[in-house]
C-alpha cells in the first residue's frame, strides 16, 4: 500500500513538474481561431485586388493603405495571442509567421510597383492558404 | 527531374555544374521522402525553379515563393509542437483523472 501511495505521489509530482516547465500549451481559444480565418481573408484579398487580369489598376496609395490596415489587423491578433499564450509562445508564433508573410507580400508589391503576375499568384496563394490551414489545425489540436 | 536538369543545362554555364548536382540531389532526396511536407517542398521547389528558368517568374518572385515555403514549414512545425504538447496534457490529465475517479479506491 505504501508503494502504491508513493507511486500516486510520484505521478502527481510528475504532472506538476510538466506544468512547471511549460510542457503543456494554452488551451483552444475561439477568438484566436476566428482571428486566423479573418487574417486569411485579408491576406487572400491582397492578391485578388492586385493581380494582373483583375479589374483593379495598381495604385501605390491604395496598396499602401490596404497593407497598413492589414498590418493593424495582424498586430491586434498578435497582441491577443500573446495575452493568451503559455511560456511556449506557440500562439503568438503562429500569428508572427503569417504576419511576416503578409508584410513580405506587401513589400514585394510596393517595391515592384505593379500588379502581381497571374503565374506568381497561382503559385504563392496555395502556399499562403496552406500556411493558414496549418495555423488553424494547430489551434484545433489544442485541448478544448 | 530530368526536365529541370535539361533546363539548367541549357544555361550553358560550366561553373553551375557543382550547384546543379547538389541541388538535384537535394530535390531528389526531398521528393523521395514519405513525409508529405518534405516531399511537397521538393516538388514545389523543382516546379518554381523550372518557372524561373523558363522566364515565367522573375528572381524576386522565386525568392518570395521560397521564403513563403520556409514560413509554411515553420507553421507546420509550430502546429506539430502544439499537437505534441496538447497530447501530453490529455494523456497526463486523463491518467490523473482515471486514478482519482476510478482507481483510487482499488489502489488504496
Amino acid at each position: 500500500m505504501i508503494r502504491n501511495k508513493s507511486s500516486l505521489l510520484m505521478l502527481v509530482a510528475w504532472v506538476l513538474m510538466l506544468n512547471g516547465c511549460a510542457a503543456f500549451t494554452s488551451h483552444y481559444d475561439a477568438t484566436r481561431h476566428e482571428n486566423f480565418t479573418k487574417l486569411k481573408a485579408v491576406h487572400v484579398k491582397l492578391f485578388d485586388n492586385w493581380t494582373a487580369g483583375s479589374t483593379n489598376v495598381w495604385n501605390e496609395a491604395a496598396v499602401a493603405s490596404y497593407c497598413d490596415n492589414g498590418d493593424l489587423s495582424f498586430r491586434e491578433a498578435f497582441e491577443y495571442a500573446k495575452s493568451k499564450d503559455n511560456n511556449d509562445k506557440t500562439g503568438q508564433r503562429a500569428v508572427t509567421i503569417l504576419w511576416e508573410e503578409f508584410s513580405a507580400n506587401c513589400e514585394l508589391s510596393l517595391s515592384k510597383k505593379k500588379l502581381f503576375s497571374k503565374t506568381f499568384k497561382e503559385n504563392i496563394l496555395p502556399e499562403i492558404e496552406e500556411n493558414y490551414d496549418f495555423a488553424i489545425a494547430g489551434e484545433l489540436a489544442r485541448v478544448k | 527531374m530530368s526536365t529541370l536538369s535539361d533546363l539548367i543545362d541549357t544555361t550553358g554555364d560550366d561553373a553551375k555544374e557543382l550547384i546543379k548536382s547538389n541541388l538535384l540531389d537535394l530535390i531528389k532526396g526531398a521528393k523521395s521522402e514519405t513525409k508529405s511536407v518534405v516531399k511537397e517542398t521538393g516538388d514545389k521547389i523543382e516546379k518554381w525553379l523550372e518557372l524561373k528558368i523558363k522566364g515565367e517568374i522573375d528572381s524576386d518572385e522565386l525568392e518570395a515563393l521560397l521564403n513563403a515555403r520556409r514560413r509554411t514549414v515553420r507553421q507546420f512545425l509550430n502546429s506539430q509542437e502544439i499537437s505534441a504538447r496538447a497530447r501530453l496534457e490529455k494523456v497526463t490529465i486523463g491518467l490523473i483523472d482515471l486514478v482519482l475517479n476510478k482507481a483510487l479506491d482499488v489502489i488504496l
